[in-house]
């Protein structure tokens, strides 16, 4: 493992951090002013490969190509930072066996754990609220059951395993409200031994579950129809709305809804769109970003090329925008979000009134992977 | 003095002369030129036989019974001329045509549930004779291009479009239809300039369309081929797949030594893979060309009387295209330099 420096980190964290004066023109438009005040952003966090087909763990601006990176023996899936220390965990992706925990400030690995004998982890992770712990999908591949592997964060000892609620668990994250994991059950069974192939595609059984952290069970489920609509990526409001982003294993000339939505004790819902606002986006979702304080979720749909945003309150699809391979998708505060693609662009969008591009930084011979996510500003002084 | 000032400016407006010179006939410029060109002939030659297609959908309408037989066939080779000019425009998949989701409303596919079928003869029995254009552009998107067209003039199992007034009249909205979106497309396309900022946007643009419509293509072909279903052939009812893919090949090879050939001679391995590449599309084209014209028919045969020879000609065929498919998705980037659908292609 080597980490390479391309730029001083001094100068990228002060460019990271104290605003845009350095690279904006003299001249400022008016939505230029707004993100001149407002992007004290903290760098970005994204697995990617290479030109080379290296792979890598990327801490990057938003703004500049300036990056730091970390190489990686194998393509990771998702980074999830700590919220209240300078480290995160990227996680290998499906069927990989590495957590690699960093430190982002430092950029230096700290630890790399191996899963469990017969284990393997689904690429995604979060951390408690208070950050004592660190959850990961995980699944034991003798009895395909899906799980939930729990590390406690100051010796990243693993010190509990949960029932995810279902077969292949993906995308996690915390309730903003209670103490509850809410896990994507994908519902695809696979095995190390066929590498990628989805075994079970004619009895699958995704859901969307909730687990309750003190009980250790789960406590709510929901599933949704046709089963062949595999319950993947998510993210969840402020205020606890669910937004789920589904990839369709049916047939190709299917026309179904992409992007669900559940909200206090409802029942999984679409969202609202026409016909071809579903085949646009080509049966497959990659990241969910829900920007509770705009009122808007980004939604991105690689193999059709595609970002969506959508209204949180009317759950109406409100603008679709063309990106080639739109891949991961983060907010940087209340009204901007950033898209990265396959093809190394980070674009920034303002979601507060019309979605706008803002800002494209392009990272030539660098294809990010599908998820994004960003450090916490609470830590970054230089 | 002065005649000595005048030549100081003399050379200076001469250097910038060249300076402009060299940038208006820099490779990106003519490149840029050549796709901007390129786009404007292929979206002009869409909209002309569109054109005739709903000419002579409206001559079958109009036409005396007797002479019906005459304008059908007329009509039918309009739809063939038509799908030919779709798929060599398929290639331009970025843009308009993207960002308004305009090619669902050319081509439905795939079509593995006969919904084509399913959605015309609901839209028929929920309408009148009187249908107009404006009921199909609103109606699904599945109703308005080629694939209800092509079901309409070519299906043996229901009723002639030629002694059906209601049928020839949604007909005639289909191709309207198809018209109106065509010369959008073509006064449109580049109502949102292109991003090409330098060279390296321009490669990564033209290849990723390349790839990806190889990939496209492939997938086309192979979902029947691979199957072997005669019934999940794109075009099966007109039996006009087989010659689909050729048109596919043919633009591909097009675009690739309009576009892209000119990059790829700097160093000894590029000119290596130009050559490759410029000879697997034309063993490509020939090999499909050798082939029986009806796909359906071939498989038909294969899935009846099992015949070896047939599945070997398929085989070798879908081999090259695979093998070309590669080239252009694989090695064509690394020797640009590009990136092409990391995560469009294997996401999770």
């Amino acid at each position: 493992m080597s980490f390479e420096q391309p730029i001083n980190r001094r100068t990228f964290l002060q460019n990271s951090f104290f605003g845009l004066s350095a690279f904006c023109s003299p001249t400022l438009s008016a939505t230029e002013q707004i993100l001149n005040k407002t992007t004290k952003t903290p760098p970005l966090l994204s697995a990617a490969k290479d030109n080379k087909g290296n792979y890598r763990i990327c801490i990057f601006s938003p703004w500049q190509s300036q990056l730091f990176s970390l190489a990686l023996p194998h393509r990771a899936h998702s980074i999830t930072p700590h919220p209240n220390q300078p480290i995160a965990v990227c996680v290998d992706r499906r069927p990989g066996r590495q957590l690699y925990i960093f430190d982002y400030q430092k950029h230096q690995l700290l630890q790399q754990l191996t899963a469990l004998p017969n284990h393997h982890f689904y690429g995604h992770g979060v951390f408690s609220h208070d950050g004592e712990y660190f959850f990961t999908t995980e699944q034991h591949w003798p009895t395909s059951r899906g799980q939930i592997g729990v590390y406690q964060t100051h010796n990243f000892k693993r010190v509990d395993t949960l029932s995810s609620g279902g077969i292949g668990p993906h995308e996690i994250r915390l309730h903003p409200q209670r103490n509850q994991l809410i896990i994507a059950n994908g519902g695809i069974q696979t095995h190390p031994d066929y590498d990628r192939r989805k075994l079970n595609i004619d009895t699958m059984e995704p859901n969307l579950s909730l687990i309750d952290l003190a009980k250790g069970d789960v406590q709510q489920q929901w599933t949704f129809n046709p089963k062949q609509l595999s319950i993947r990526h998510l993210d969840v409001g402020e205020d606890g709305l669910i937004i789920v982003g589904l990839q369709y294993q049916g047939d190709q000339s299917d026309i179904v809804p992409l992007v669900l939505y559940q909200q206090g004790n409802s029942e999984l819902q679409p969202m609202h769109t026409d016909e071809i606002g579903w085949l646009q986006l080509n049966q497959y979702i990659a990241s969910v970003c829900v920007m509770t304080r705009c009122n808007t979720a980004a939604i991105t749909a690689p193999r059709a090329n595609k970002v969506t945003f959508w209204d949180l309150k009317t759950k109406q699809l409100r603008k679709t925008i063309s990106l080639i391979d739109a891949a991961g998708a983060i907010a940087l505060n209340d009204q901007l979000c950033a898209i990265t693609t396959g093809t190394g662009e980070v674009h920034i969008f303002d979601c507060k009134t019309d979605i706008k591009k803002v800002h494209t930084t392009k990272y030539n011979n660098i294809a990010w992977d599908n998820h994004l996510n960003i450090a916490n500003a609470v830590h970054e002084s230089v | 003095m002065k005649y000595l000032h005048f030549n100081h400016y003399r050379r200076i407006y001469s250097k910038c002369l060249l300076i402009s010179c060299i940038l208006i006939a820099s490779p990106l410029r003519a490149n840029t030129d050549s796709l901007t060109k390129l786009i404007e002939t292929t979206y002009a030659n869409l909209t002309t036989h569109a054109e005739t297609l709903h000419q002579s959908s409206q001559q079958l309408c109009k036409s005396p019974a007797t002479q019906q037989p005459a304008h059908l066939v007329t009509s039918q080779q309009a739809w063939r001329d038509v799908m030919g000019a779709w798929i060599k425009a398929d290639i331009i998949n970025f843009g308009l045509v993207v960002d308004e989701n305009i090619a669902w409303r050319f081509q439905f596919w795939p079509d593995k549930k006969n919904l084509v079928k399913r959605k015309v003869e609901q839209f028929l029995q929920q309408h009148s004779d009187a249908i107009t254009e404006q009921q199909v552009a609103q109606a699904s998107v599945i109703l308005q291009g080629l694939s209800s067209a092509e079901y309409l003039l070519f299906d043996q199992n229901s009723p002639s479009v030629a002694d059906n007034n209601q049928r020839c009249q949604l007909l005639v909205a289909i191709t309207k239809v198809l018209v109106k979106n065509s010369r959008y497309l073509q006064k449109q396309w580049n109502k949102q300039q292109l991003s090409i900022k330098n060279q390296h946007d321009y490669l990564a643009l033209v290849s990723n369309a390349l790839a990806s419509y190889l990939e496209k293509t492939y997938k086309k072909w192979s979902l029947a081929v691979l199957k072997e279903n005669p019934y999940f052939a794109e075009s099966w009812r007109s039996q006009h797949s087989n010659e689909n893919v050729q048109q596919s090949l043919m633009a591909a090879n097009r675009w690739y030594q309009q576009l892209i050939l000119p990059y790829l001679n700097d160093t000894k391995a590029k000119q290596v893979l130009a050559k490759s590449l410029s000879t697997n599309f034309q063993q490509t084209i020939t090999q499909f060309k050798a082939l029986p014209t009806s796909l359906f028919k071939m498989l038909q045969t294969i899935k009846q009387q099992e015949k070896q020879s047939a599945v070997n000609q398929l085989q070798t065929a879908t081999q090259q295209l695979r093998s070309l498919k590669k080239q252009v998705t694989v090695d064509l980037p690394q020797a640009l330099d590009v990136l092409i659908g990391f995560n469009a292609n294997d996401g999770d």
